[in-house]
């Protein structure tokens, strides 16, 4: 029953979003813009693109992960939004996200990558919200404890920290 | 071959495992150096914190401009741009705090100090940051100034790691080196060893292959040997099987298998011995060859025998054919043994016939002899008697007749002795010279009478004494010598002892007679010296004679070792020879009286006529079989009235008269016959020659006395002496003790054998026996009756039967019994052991015949 009732929940979140998707309409950012979205993408809020403050990320519903990082001591918990699912708010056509930073860093991100692995788009870590001086607001964190295919040094370039902007291409 | 491969393979598999060693040894250092590199390649902080500290500097440079721009334009002047460039800067420093960047500086105190220099410039700053004014541009100008040395000093560690990053990046390009050369090598030894492996591999196939030859070719040549084997063991005639230790069958032959047919389907290799064959089972472990029959009748010879390794030989021959000989042999043995006994019976049977012959032909001419002797005497007192002149022409022929019958009796007698093999040479030492001078002398009156002249001739080399049958020599002498003389008309005879050529043992003496007859035609000389043979029907009736004289002359001759021969010219005469090897002797020490065994004859020749008067068989026939011998014609009396009577009839030349007879005795006779004027010389026969009564004897007129037993050389002595007329010794008693005397004196029995034969005395041992029992029961009865004349009588008789056997024991107690009859005051002895006596001397007498039958 119980299983049956939270199998209900999922559909029912999933047709939630599917219209959300679907209306190609994004709720334009009340509060300060974390992050704005580009390119290949469906839904907008602007002319430029999709953007988005803390409350439409959080909107987006929240995920955790722990994982160690090579840039921290002990094993953290991160709590943000899954790559996948702001991939799919924004409606992402384009196979590679091209995400650029405060510090102007840029990476390349593979958006099948980014859907295949629970990748999180970080904003709390150890229940403190990331600020610009702890490399957030927003963070990729990758799974890397739970894949070891991610473990491997090239994987870290893509950790890009401090994101401002994803262009889908 | 086999150990060459192996001592190359060997090699082969050392060299491998070196090789394997080097290359692990190889192996474990490039490990090692790869993991040193990968140690190396993992530190990449280095090359991190270039980026960082490069970062690092940007984010200052950012900064510091932000910082500018704000302080000199207090309009224009964004602290929220200022803010985030500090932020972003913190950020940088933030990062050296924590994860791997912080692992990388520290062990670099002076990254670790610019780091700390920077993070407490940044803290003071936050604040300051706050209280900043836009267009302030001293204090931004302050603060420039502050963070301006970073920048350098963070080029300069920039340009530090770059120059590190650089060394470390040829560090790792000699440690990639090293790893490739290691690479190189390893894979360079991989390769040769893999070579080697190819190369050994190869080559230990092709070893294989040679020991896969090797093997085949001692495959092959151990099934050329087990066909050969095979070949060997169905080739040889027996059945063969081989086994194993524990009986089973390994192989066998055809043969082999033939011999069981039944278990035909149990002979095969692994077969057990025990069902195959149970009987060798039992037997394994013995090994004497046995015969067994088989089952179908077959025999085999089974010789098994277990080899060293434990193994069982079995080797079977079949002997069928073996047996069934043997047996048709056993047989054919049995049935020539039956014949062999028929023949020996029938042998014997003919040999007994011949015996039988030859005794028939002995007694023949022993009891014509007896009857010849009374002819001869009739015709002798017909010759003294007057007669005509035409009835004394009768006469004369008739004795002449008588003489030439009994001659040929004599013949008949001695060659009949020597068939029988009866005859035995008895050698003496004797004189050639005299021997020959005693046949001159017999034959000198009759050969001066016949108007011959007679010759004798011996050689100075002869010698004096030489070792011979004397008697039985003078026989030869005699019988060539009669018949010269009978067949020389005129002319000479010669009698001649030479030597002939010869050395020690093979010197021969040659006794020859020549004389001037008529010869031997040359045509008739091969049948002279023949059995039975005379020149011609035409001779024989007018000389008379057997012809047997010269074939018991060459016959004698032949038994010393001689020969005999002749050479003749008819009408001018012969010689007659014989050579004995006769060995020179020494003189005998006392020179007794020759002995002559030969015929006795009378001064004229004849055979000397004898009158013996016993009346005792046994005593007659051992006396007769003496005068036999001795040539004389005997006639027999039973006692003295018989002899008074005979010798009224007849002429004598010699009386041998016993003394104790019936009717009337030797005393009593020869007295009688001394009054009647008798001249023949009488020799008393007596068992006791006591003293008195040689005396007694001379007085009733006897010429001499012999004393019983007769002895062969005692009487012919005496013979020859009364022919002579020589005077004859009175032999004195010699009375042995008693006691000594055995039951039968042997030597006395053996002696008479020799001097008449065994059958005579065998004959006489029969007799006597009878005689014996009978006078001992005649004396036994007189003793029962004490009738003392008649103990007497019986007792000597007794005496003298005993003695002339050899009964000496017997003898001895007639003597003692006799003794005592004579004289009337002595008590009669009780005599309880005669009987036993008898008995043992019966039974020594049985004895004594045995003996001499098997001998």
């Amino acid at each position: 029953m119980i299983t049956r009732l939270a199998g209900l929940l999922v559909l029912a979140s999933c047709l939630l979003a599917g219209q959300t998707a679907r209306a190609g309409t994004l709720p334009e950012p009340s509060g300060p813009v974390l992050l704005t979205v580009t390119g290949a993408i469906t839904n907008r809020n602007g002319p430029d693109g999709a953007r988005f403050d803390r409350a439409m990320l959080e909107a987006l519903g929240l995920s955790e992960l722990k994982t160690s990082t090579s840039w921290t001591d002990g094993v953290p918990t991160f709590r943000g939004v899954l790559a996948a699912r702001l991939l799919d708010a924004v409606g992402a056509t384009g196979k590679v996200l091209h995400a650029v930073a405060a510090n102007d860093y840029a990476v390349d991100l593979d958006a099948d990558e980014m859907r295949r692995y629970p990748i999180l788009l970080a904003m709390e870590q150890d229940g403190k919200q990331l600020r610009l001086r702890d490399r957030g607001p927003i963070w990729v964190v990758l799974p890397r404890d739970a894949y070891p295919e991610l473990q491997s040094v090239s994987q870290d370039q893509k950790w890009i920290w401090q994101v401002r902007s994803i262009e889908v291409r | 071959m086999i150990g060459r491969l192996r001592r190359s393979a060997t090699a082969w598999a050392v060299g491998l495992f070196a090789l394997v060693l080097a290359m692990a040894g190889l192996l474990v250092a490039s490990i090692l150096r790869y993991e040193d590199l990968q140690k190396r390649m993992d530190v990449r902080l280095p090359e991190a914190s270039v980026w960082h500290s490069a970062q690092v500097e940007v984010e200052i440079a950012r900064f510091l401009d932000a910082l500018l721009r704000f302080g000199s334009d207090e309009k224009t002047g964004n602290a929220d741009e200022l803010r985030e460039r500090f932020e972003v800067l913190w950020s940088r420093i933030d990062l050296y705090r924590a994860g791997n960047l912080a692992v990388a500086i520290a062990n670099r105190p002076d990254y670790r100090q610019l780091v700390d220099e920077l993070q407490a410039l940044l803290e003071a700053t936050d604040s300051i940051l706050d209280r900043l004014r836009p267009g302030d541009l001293i204090e931004a100008h302050a603060l420039h100034d502050r963070f301006k040395p970073f920048l350098g000093r963070f080029r300069e560690m920039t340009l530090q790691d770059l120059r590190r990053d650089m060394e470390r990046g040829e560090e790792l390009r000699g440690l990639h080196q090293q790893v490739t050369r290691h690479v190189l090598l390893f894979v360079g030894l991989f390769l040769t060893a893999a070579v080697l492996v190819v190369v050994g591999s190869v080559r230990s196939t092709r070893q294989m292959h040679r020991l896969f030859d090797v093997a085949e070719a001692a495959r092959t040549d151990a099934e050329l040997s087990r066909f050969q084997l095979r070949q060997a063991v169905e080739s040889i005639n027996e059945g063969f099987a081989l086994y194993d230790a524990e009986d089973r069958l390994i192989l066998c032959n055809d043969r082999y298998r033939a011999l069981y047919p039944a278990r035909a389907a149990l002979i095969r290799p692994g077969g057990l011995l025990a069902e195959i064959d149970p009987l060798a089972a039992q037997r394994r472990g013995e090994s004497a060859p046995t015969e067994n029959r088989l089952e179908d009748g077959r025999w085999v010879l089974v010789s098994d025998r277990a080899t060293d390794d434990g193994s069982f030989v079995c080797i079977r021959a079949d002997i069928t054919e073996l047996k069934q000989r043997e047996c048709e042999l056993t047989r054919t043995k049995v049935l020539l043994e039956q014949q062999a006994a028929e023949m020996r019976t029938l042998a014997k049977a003919a040999q007994a016939a011949s015996e039988a012959k030859s005794r028939f032909l002995a007694m023949m001419s022993h009891e014509i002899r007896t009857p010849m002797n009374g002819v001869l005497g009739v015709l002798e007192l017909l010759a003294d008697g007057p007669l005509e002149p035409g009835q004394r022409r009768l006469v004369e022929t008739a004795r002449s007749s008588a003489d030439a019958l009994l001659a040929i009796l004599n013949d008949i007698l001695d060659f009949s002795k020597i068939e029988a093999g009866q005859l035995q040479l008895e050698p003496v030492v004797f004189s050639p010279a005299e021997l020959v001078a005693g046949v001159a002398d017999l034959w000198a009156v009759p050969t001066r009478a016949k108007g011959l002249e007679f010759r004798v001739e011996q050689a100075p080399d002869v010698p004096a004494f030489v070792r011979g049958d004397a008697g039985r020599i003078r026989q030869m002498l005699l019988n060539y010598v009669s018949n010269a003389v009978k067949f020389t008309e005129a002319g000479r005879v010669t009698l001649a002892v030479v030597c002939r050529p010869g050395t020690g043992a093979g010197r021969m003496l040659r006794f020859s007679v020549s004389d001037t007859g008529m010869g031997i035609p040359a045509a008739r000389t091969a049948d002279l010296f023949q059995d039975f043979r005379q020149l011609d029907a035409s001779t024989a009736r007018r000389y008379g004679g057997t012809g047997l004289g010269l074939a018991i002359t060459k016959r004698l001759a032949e038994m010393m070792g001689g020969e005999v021969g002749f050479a003749s010219r008819p009408g001018e005469g012969s010689t007659f020879w014989f050579d004995l090897p006769l060995p020179e002797a020494a003189a005998p020490d006392v020179v007794a009286e020759p002995v002559e065994p030969g015929p006795l004859v009378t001064v004229d020749g004849r055979a000397p006529s004898v009158l013996l008067v016993e009346d005792n068989a046994t005593n007659q026939l051992v006396a007769r079989a003496f005068l036999d011998r001795l040539g004389c014609r005997t006639q027999l009396a039973g006692n003295g009235a018989e002899a008074i009577d005979a010798a009224a009839r007849q002429r004598f030349d010699v009386i041998l008269m016993d003394i104790s007879m019936p009717v009337m005795d030797g005393i009593e006779a020869t007295r009688r016959l001394r009054a009647e004027g008798t001249t023949v010389p009488i020799i008393a026969l007596t068992a006791s020659a006591g003293a008195g009564d040689a005396e007694r004897f001379r007085a009733a007129g006897m010429n001499g006395c012999l004393l019983k037993p007769i002895v062969f050389g005692g009487l012919r002595a005496a013979l020859a002496e009364a022919l002579t007329g020589a005077s004859i010794g009175m032999a004195a008693a010699s009375a042995e003790p008693e006691s000594a005397r055995p039951v039968l004196d042997r030597e006395h029995v053996d002696r008479l054998r020799a001097e008449v034969g065994d059958e005579i005395v065998d004959t006489l041992i029969a007799a006597a026996c009878q005689d014996l029992t009978q006078v001992t029961e005649t004396c036994r009865q007189a003793l029962e009756k004490a009738d003392r004349p008649a103990l007497r009588t019986a007792a000597h008789a007794l005496k003298g039967l005993a003695a002339a056997i050899g009964a000496s024991a017997l003898s001895a107690r007639a003597a003692a019994i006799e003794c005592v009859a004579k004289d009337p005051e002595a008590d009669l002895p009780q005599a309880p052991d005669l009987p036993e006596l008898l008995a043992a001397t019966l039974q020594a007498l049985s004895s004594a015949t045995m003996t001499r039958s098997l001998g």
